[in-house]
Order: structure tokens, then sequence, then C-alpha cells
């Protein structure tokens, strides 16, 4: 089930407790629930999240 | 059991909030509501929203009976003039004025430009944001309403200011027409107040009074700007910070101050249009959202709270203050999330 949190791992960003509702694949990217920042999944075992690479709202202009 | 809740002085739009919110309050029942200028008048004659929801006339001041809980919605000074007679009316007496807001008379004579009507009253009065005073509102018979922007200013800063960081803080506030009230006003009328953005208070805005006695006595002052918007304060502060901090240092002392908060949203994200607190999304909501962001290259922490001052800044934080002083369940009729879109 989506809902049970299989596995968790904190926020590199502000420490929240960023859950996983399947088993987290290397490289997938989420969302913390707090912050809302994108993470990557680096690696499993231990679970570790990294904050993924940001695309800027103005788009560079 | 259920309490029953008057009020004086409920024709301005903080009365029409607080009668609005106590109709759906499931442990109060509204007794009367008077007025100067409409005795006689349907309540929704002044608060079109509230037809069908309330069936009162206003009444003559003179009329009130004793009730359990008493809301005083007076111009700022009337209230401290008669608080023994409106202390003898209700049990517990809430004032939404700025006049039981300070707790020395000597600040009061400084920030509002006379002597307290009543200073021996101000020792009886507890400051009603349960956010910082909660425990003294418990079981308080004479409670002060909020400022809307000393409110938001507050809960911007209050993590802060706890944690002893604060060197010095400007707070950057932007407000809508409605903290000027239901009388108008040479600088309210539509053609004068529609699309502007009118600085009306530069610096030494009356409310910083409120947020040093509550935070101590942090080096702050405030620019208070008029904005294109009905409902809202939004507080951008300004903060040099006593020693560097990192975005997970706030993280951590906001959720500190607020996780158990019922009202207080941490709203921080890192990307979105919502990523800050906003006044259009706590409109008609009793919720603060505060917010923070550290700028790297100066150490400047910009600190944010987003309230609907007519509730959050006023008639909720009363409600809320009633609710606790009264060991209600503290979120009773207070369960409106907000619009979206507002």
């Amino acid at each position: 089930m989506s809902d049970t949190i299989t596995a968790q791992a904190a926020c590199p960003e502000c420490d929240a407790s960023v859950g996983f509702g399947r088993e987290p694949l290397s490289g997938q990217v989420c969302r913390c629930p707090d912050c809302g920042v994108e993470l990557e999944v680096t690696c499993l075992s231990p679970l570790t999240l990294e904050v993924a690479p940001e695309i800027e709202e103005d788009w560079g202009e | 059991m259920t309490l029953t809740a008057s009020l004086i002085g409920g024709t301005g739009f903080t009365g029409g909030e607080l009668l609005r919110l106590l109709v759906g309050h499931p442990m109060v029942e509204i007794g009367q509501v008077s007025s100067r200028k409409s005795v006689g008048k349907p309540l929704h004659s002044s608060h079109p929203n509230l037809r069908g929801h309330i069936d009162r006339l206003f009444c003559a001041s003179e009329e009130i009976e004793a009730c359990d809980v008493l809301f005083l919605c007076m111009p700022h000074g009337k209230a401290a003039a008669e608080i023994d007679r409106w202390r003898g009316v209700g049990k517990t007496v809430i004032d939404l004025s700025a006049d039981f807001r300070l707790h020395d008379p000597v600040s009061y004579e400084h920030w509002y430009g006379g002597e307290h009507p009543a200073p021996e009253a101000l020792t009886h009065a507890v400051y009603g944001l349960p956010e910082v005073s909660r425990d003294l509102i418990r079981g308080a018979s004479l409670i002060s309403g909020v400022g809307c922007n000393a409110t938001a200013m507050m809960l911007a800063l209050l993590p802060l200011a706890r944690a002893g960081l604060i060197e010095r803080v400007i707070a950057d506030i932007k407000v809508g027409s409605s903290e000027s009230g239901a009388e108008p006003a040479a600088g309210s009328n539509h053609a004068v107040r529609a699309r502007a953005a009118r600085t009306y208070s530069p610096h030494g805005h009356r409310h910083i009074a409120e947020v040093i006695q509550s935070l101590g006595p942090i080096d702050l002052d405030a620019t208070v700007t008029a904005i294109d918007m009905v409902r809202g304060v939004l507080c951008t502060a300004h903060v040099e910070p006593k020693e560097a901090v990192t975005t997970r240092d706030l993280w951590k002392l906001y959720r500190e101050a607020y996780g158990e908060e019922p009202f207080v949203r941490i709203v921080a994200d890192r990307t979105g249009p919502g990523r800050f607190p906003d006044p259009r999304v706590v409109v008609g909501s009793n919720h603060a959202d505060v917010g923070f962001a550290v700028d790297e290259r100066s150490g400047r922490v910009v600190a944010l709270c987003a309230i609907d001052n007519l509730i959050k800044g006023a008639a909720g934080s009363a409600v809320q203050a009633m609710n606790v002083a009264l060991g209600l369940e503290e979120q009773s009729g207070l369960g409106f999330p907000g619009l979206h879109p507002a």
C-alpha cells in the first residue's frame, strides 16, 4: 500500500523525516513534505537523500 | 455547557467577524450585541454575510445584561474608561481595542499619546495571544485583544527572539484596507485607497510596543505600507542575527516554537508559488503562516508571517483566547481552513 511508510530518511535541507510508500530506488527523486525541496536518493544502504539539482524560477534570465 | 457571549460595539469589521466565528462556535450562544448608531436594526444590516445565520437586533449598551463572556469592540480609549462597568457585566471580558495591551501605563502614554484612563486595571489584564501568553490566559477574567501588525511581527520573530538571536530587526509590513476599520476616513475612500502602495508609518508604529513587551527588549523598528488588499497582513522582517545561522537551524527553532501550535504553520518551501507566507492563503482563517530564509551572502535572516488582520489579528485570536481562558477546546469555532483561491 502506498500510504504505508516502508522507509524514511532525513531531509538534508530541513531535517524533516521523508517517508517512502514503496521501497526507494537509487536515483529516485522525491519531495520533502516540509520544505518542499526536491531530493534524490543517492544511496540505499543507509538510505541517503541529497538535494536534487534545481531549476530556477527565472530560468536564468 | 453553553456560554452566553455578548458584544459591545458590534457594527465594525472586527465585531462582524467575531459574530461570524461565534455563530459557528459549538459552545457559545450569542446573547446581545450593542451599537451606538444601529439600535433596533438587524445585525445583517451591518454584516450582510450573517443574514439567516443569526436573528438579533442591535441594542443599546445600557441594555446589555449579565453574560459569561463580554467582548468589547469599541474604538481605542472607550473600553478602559468604563472597564469597571463591563467587568460587572461579563464574567470574562475580552477587549479588542488597544486599551489593555500594554501593561505599563508609562509605556501606554508614550505610544498612545495620553494618560491611560484606568491604569489600575492594567495589572489585571492579560495579553490575549495564546502563542505568547497561553498560561497567563488560562482562567483570566480580563483579556486584551492583540494588535494585528504586532501579531504578525511577533509570530515571525518569536523563535528568533527566544533563541536570543536578534541583534537588530526592521519589519516591513504590508496591510489591507480593512485595518483602518469600517468608519470612512480621508485615506480610505475607494478613489484614494484602490491600487495604493502607500507607506503611512515609515517608523515608530505603536504596535512595536506590544512586540517588545512580549518578546523582550529587542532592537526593532517597523515600516507599514497600505497595499491594494482588503484583508491581510504580511510582515517581512529583516533580521541581523547575533551569530550566523543556517536554514536548517531555523527549521529547528521554528519547529520547536510552533510544532504544537494549532494555528501556526511553517511555510518555507524551496519552490513553487506558495513557498512563503501569503495573506491570501489565510483569508478568513485563524491561521498564521510563518516562514524564513537566510541570505548566505550577508547572513541576514528574512522572517515572514502572514495573517488575516481581522481574524488572527483580532477576532480569531480573541475567540482562541476565550477558549483557552475558559478551558474549552482551543480550536473550537476556529476550524475554517481559509479559501483558495481567495
